[in-house]
């Protein structure tokens, strides 16, 4: 029966092989969502450092970008806020790479906190997912290197086309428009449509948090 | 084999009844049952995959049905609809259409000069009257001097009024209800025709003619014509200058804004808008009913025998022999990249040997103040004979004509002259490595602006990476890129070693394009720090050896910006002892500004149009710039007195690079011109004989627009209105579009008599060939990283599955066939 091993050691060959695609998969897929939650830990750890110094610090020594702002979601429960999902860091510079480890502002728009339209980007499957929650009225609140925190009132919720990128003019007034994809249970990696969370600033003493 | 399968259990009865009493026959089965389980496998993986496969590819996009605060702002089924030639683009409820156009150019070259008419032939395929406007681009050397509207049979001839005038006379024909057009510039490049009363279902052509000299370099002729506009980026005034602050970030204290006088551009050349630019969708792109075609041909007439003609961008069709071509598009194209055509002499010796003696003579101007009628270079014989017995009456008119200033050959140690620019890409490098080396400072700089996405960044980075191969060690180098900020690769210059190269090719692949385009504070880093870039060189190394390093700045970008003149004051300010040498990327880069900027940064100006051109002209320019550059260049007379010419300050030569000086001589005058400059310190002067001059016609729009462009570039706040009327005086006289005046054509009926509602339509462009924009601006915010995981996990209850069934673990399997 020496044939009959090797064909049962042959017939092994194939479950294994496909076992072994999905485990490369599987820790690919894993290996993003990963990477986007702990690299926001070391990135929180540079943010603490530029409050206090209010210098640029790399959350690793290889980056090339710093954080430049936090980012928090509250939602308007009839009388009271309710956070939506964990604080976020926004990275400088909205490239491909920056926006791996966190919600990326783009930096043709204005700076966090500054007057204009400050744009944050962020992915649809890992930061930005509670972007899906968020309803108008609900608050952002976004804190500046000096810790002043800014909040802005969620005013329009809109869909658009990748191509309409009026939505990143420079506006007169403080605007944060949070940008991610759209539809947000799509699984692939490119989608044509953007799902853009425009908030204008409020006076910091309209509604404390 | 000891277990049997329900396949098998199934498949016996029917296939092979007596098969399990003999063991010949089990054999069999055992080779039936293996085939069958990878079939099985085979067709339940096909499956699953298939499956998978579906999911990605039609995602679940009935979400926003559901939820009523959603806006669909883009409206598909709309896109889609396209019928006839116009595009219905919906945006923010108002609808934008564009307005259909073709275009038709003619160009007639003979010698070095060429004549151009663009027939722009808008088409009214409403039911209502409309007015329509095109911005659309044209050559920068280009002298734009009669404009028609033909309306069926009638020709209209434009005529010459100062901007604000030719304005008001323009919408009076509207209101009155007249067909009217207008042509006006916005930049030097940058044109607009204004069409009113389109009636339904009528067409109407505006004709535009200008004209041009050739551009000569590396010893051939280069005509280019562009056929769309990059969006232009307009920088903040103030210059807050957001600080980004890395520490390689170039800090904005030390930079200075200059003030850019140049008119404010309309905003829809500012940004993407679906008002301006037409966002078709890669399926309608082969569709050419609602694209802007245009067709072309070319007379051309070299003046020497064409041993070669080109057109890197473009099919075209060539006919004729010596030289003498007829040169014509092999279809209607796409006006989304810039048409070029080069050519070049037969025997290049027999050409290039000889254009020092090179001068072109006209008498008298092309558009008679005082006549109404018309010439056009030599089209009608009728307008030609009265031009001449007109002159005649005025035998005392003046010259004007193009002078021709190639440098003095300069024979290199090997006792041979230069490389010609005939040779090929091996031959100029082995010229660039054989030929003694002068360590230089190279600094190169590149736009990594979000209207490089695409195809331009990829060409600017080959080109980058090509000049980074090119250093040695004795050369230093630095790395610089911008968008809204600055970066560079070092706070001083490195030194070519081979680690600090391959730093630096890193550097340039993980560029990416995102942001605007702030060329000023790029100019800034890129020439403010060469002094304490120097010091530090010399603190470090002793003295000498960078003191006389040639500092070279080659800067990658497609200019798309609309500050161009507080940019050219700003280079001339910084310039220092560097050279500013610009390379222009990408389907259409605003030529204008890069041509500009090379001549006040004492440089040159390099095209690039596609990625297989990198190489050659790469190491074409890195050759050209090692070599001795002719300065201080003046021009006389022969008793000392200078000529009227322009540009008046006269830029440096450089090899294979021969230049064009438009210049003016009253009729008494006729010595022979003089030319003079310094090349390696040494003195040299030649005489050009003006007794014997080639014959051209339209040279004296060739001298107005030379000495408008040259004395546009000295405006300052101070001068402006007198710059203002200087240019508006010139323009009126040579009967030129300029920033002062326009050509305005009026027909005498009125044929709409309720002209106030008339729709306003714009002629949209195409986005430059190999753009990425509507990717590349909205950045892309998903990951595969669920889709994975979800692979994965099938892939892994697939294998799983697999494994049960082999181990005989299925419910099903243990239940029909217990272990034997």
């Amino acid at each position: 029966m020496e044939t009959g091993g090797l064909m049962t050691f042959y017939k092994w060959i194939l479950p294994s092989c496909v076992a072994l695609i999905g485990v490369s998969f599987l820790s690919q897929g894993a290996y993003m969502q990963i990477k986007a939650n702990f690299a926001q830990y070391l990135i929180e750890q540079a943010w603490s450092k530029t409050l206090k110094d209010q210098l640029p610090h790399k959350p690793w020594s290889w980056a090339d970008t710093h954080p430049v702002g936090k980012l928090k979601l509250y939602a308007d429960k009839e009388t009271d806020l309710y956070p939506i999902g964990q604080p976020m860091y926004v990275l400088a510079g909205a490239s491909g790479r920056n926006l791996a480890f966190g919600p990326s502002l783009i930096l043709s728009g204005a700076g966090v906190g500054e007057q204009g339209n400050t744009i944050i980007a962020g992915h649809r499957d890992t930061h930005f997912l509670p972007l899906k929650k968020v309803k108008k009225g609900d608050i952002v609140e976004l804190e500046t290197s000096y810790g002043m925190q800014q909040n802005y009132l969620i005013t329009q919720i809109n869909i658009v086309h990748e191509s309409q990128t009026e939505i990143l003019d420079m506006t007169t007034d403080n605007q944060l428009t949070l940008i991610t994809c759209y539809p947000f249970e799509d699984l692939s990696a490119n989608s044509e449509y953007r799902y853009v969370v425009t908030a204008k600033k409020v006076n910091s003493g309209h509604r404390l948090i | 084999m000891t277990r049997l399968t329900s396949y098998q259990v199934r498949d016996m009865p029917t296939n092979q009844k007596e098969a399990n009493h003999h063991c010949f026959q089990s054999k069999k089965i055992n080779r039936l049952h293996r085939f069958n389980s990878a079939v099985a496998y085979a067709c339940s993986g096909l499956i699953l995959l298939a499956l998978m496969i579906l999911n990605v590819l039609f995602p679940v996009h009935a979400m926003a049905s559901n939820s009523s605060r959603v806006i669909e702002q883009v409206d598909e089924g709309n896109l889609s609809q396209v019928t006839q030639g116009i595009l219905r683009f919906q945006q923010n409820g108002q609808q934008f259409e564009s307005l259909p156009l073709k275009t038709d150019v003619q160009m007639k070259v003979s010698g070095w000069t060429n004549r151009v008419s663009v027939k722009q032939t808008f088409t009214n395929d409403t039911t209502e009257w409309i007015n329509g406007q095109y911005i659309f681009p044209l050559s920068h050397h280009g002298a734009v001097d009669q404009m028609r509207l033909i309306i069926g049979e009638r020709v209209i001839e434009g005529d010459i009024q100062p901007k604000k005038q030719a304005k008001a006379t323009f919408e009076k024909a509207k209101k009155q209800g007249k067909r009217a057009s207008l042509v006006s510039q916005q930049r030097t490049n940058i044109f607009t025709t204004d069409i009113a009363n389109l009636g339904p279902n009528e067409t109407l052509t505006v004709e535009i003619s200008y004209q041009e000299k050739l551009v000569y370099k590396d010893g051939e002729f280069n005509l280019r014509f562009p056929m769309t506009i990059n969006p232009r980026y307009a920088p903040a005034q103030s210059m807050l200058s957001s600080q980004e602050g890395g520490q390689s970030t170039h800090s904005g204290a030390s930079y200075l804004s200059y003030e850019s006088l140049s008119p404010v551009l309309p905003t829809s050349l500012l940004s993407f808008s679906h008002e301006f630019f037409n966002m078709e969708k890669p399926a309608n792109s082969d569709s050419s009913s609602n694209s802007l075609m245009v067709s072309l041909s070319i007379e051309l007439d070299a003046g020497f025998n064409v041993a070669s003609i080109d057109s890197p961008y473009h099919q075209v069709t060539k006919t004729g022999a010596a030289d003498k071509w007829q040169i014509n598009f092999v279809n209607q194209q796409k006006a989304d990249k810039d048409f070029v055509l080069t050519w070049r002499a037969e025997n290049i010796q027999d050409y290039s040997s000889k254009p020092m003696t090179a001068v072109f003579t006209q008498v008298g101007q092309t558009h008679l103040p005082s006549t109404f009628i018309e010439s056009n270079g030599a089209n009608s014989a009728n307008t030609a004979e009265v031009k001449d017995s007109h002159r005649r009456n005025m035998s005392n008119e003046s010259q004007y004509g193009l002078v021709m200033l190639t440098p003095p050959f300069v024979t290199n140690s090997m006792g041979e002259t230069d490389t010609r620019g005939a040779e090929t890409l091996n031959e100029a490098a082995d010229a660039r490595l054989t030929s003694t080396h002068v360590p230089r400072e190279l600094i190169l700089v590149i736009d990594t602006s979000g209207s490089m996405s695409g195809g331009s960044l990829e060409q600017a980075k080959q080109a980058m990476l090509y000049a980074l191969a090119g250093l040695t060690s004795q050369d230093k180098f630095n790395v610089i890129e911008f968008n809204s900020s600055v970066s560079q690769l070092s706070s001083t210059s490195l030194s070519g070693s081979s680690s600090n190269i391959g730093k630096a090719n890193q550097f340039v692949r993980q560029l990416e394009a995102n942001g605007g385009t702030e060329i000023g504070k790029a100019l800034a880093a890129s020439l403010l720090n060469q002094t304490s870039g120097t010091d530090y060189a010399s603190g470090s190394e002793g003295g000498n050896t960078s003191a006389s390093m040639l500092r070279q700045v080659i800067f990658i970008t497609d200019g798309a910006v609309s500050n161009e003149h507080g940019l050219f004051q700003q280079i001339e300010a910084e310039l220092g002892d560097s050279r500013l040498f610009t390379v222009g990327i990408g389907s259409a880069p605003n030529s204008y500004f890069m041509e500009r900027a090379a001549m006040f940064g004492r440089g040159t100006y390099t095209y690039i149009g596609n990625i297989a051109e990198i190489k050659s002209k790469i190491s074409q320019l890195l050759a050209k710039i090692e070599k001795p550059v002719s300065t201080d260049i003046k021009i006389t007379y022969q008793d000392g007195t200078l000529p009227d010419y322009w540009p008046a300050q006269i830029p440096d030569l450089y090899q294979d690079e021969p230049l064009l000086v438009s210049f003016k001589a009253p009729a008494y005058n006729q010595q022979d011109l003089v030319v003079s400059g310094y090349t390696q310190g040494q003195y040299w002067q030649h005489t050009i004989n003006r007794q014997t001059p080639k014959k051209a016609a339209g040279l004296d729009l060739i001298w107005a627009n030379a000495q408008i462009n040259a004395i546009e570039a000295t405006q300052t706040r101070a001068n402006l209105q007198r710059i203002k009327s200087q240019v508006e005086a010139l323009g009126m006289k040579y009967h030129l579009v300029t920033s002062q005046t326009s050509l305005v054509a009026v027909d005498k009926t009125p044929v709409n008599p309720m002209a106030d509602f008339n729709r306003n339509m714009q002629v949209k462009k195409h986005l430059p060939a190999g753009w990425k924009s509507p990717k590349g601006v909205l950045p892309q915010t998903a990951t595969s990283s669920r889709l994975d995981i979800l692979i994965g996990l099938s892939l892994l209850m697939i294998s799983l599955m697999h494994g049960l069934w082999l181990k005989g673990y299925l419910p099903g399997q243990r239940l029909i066939l217990p272990k034997r």
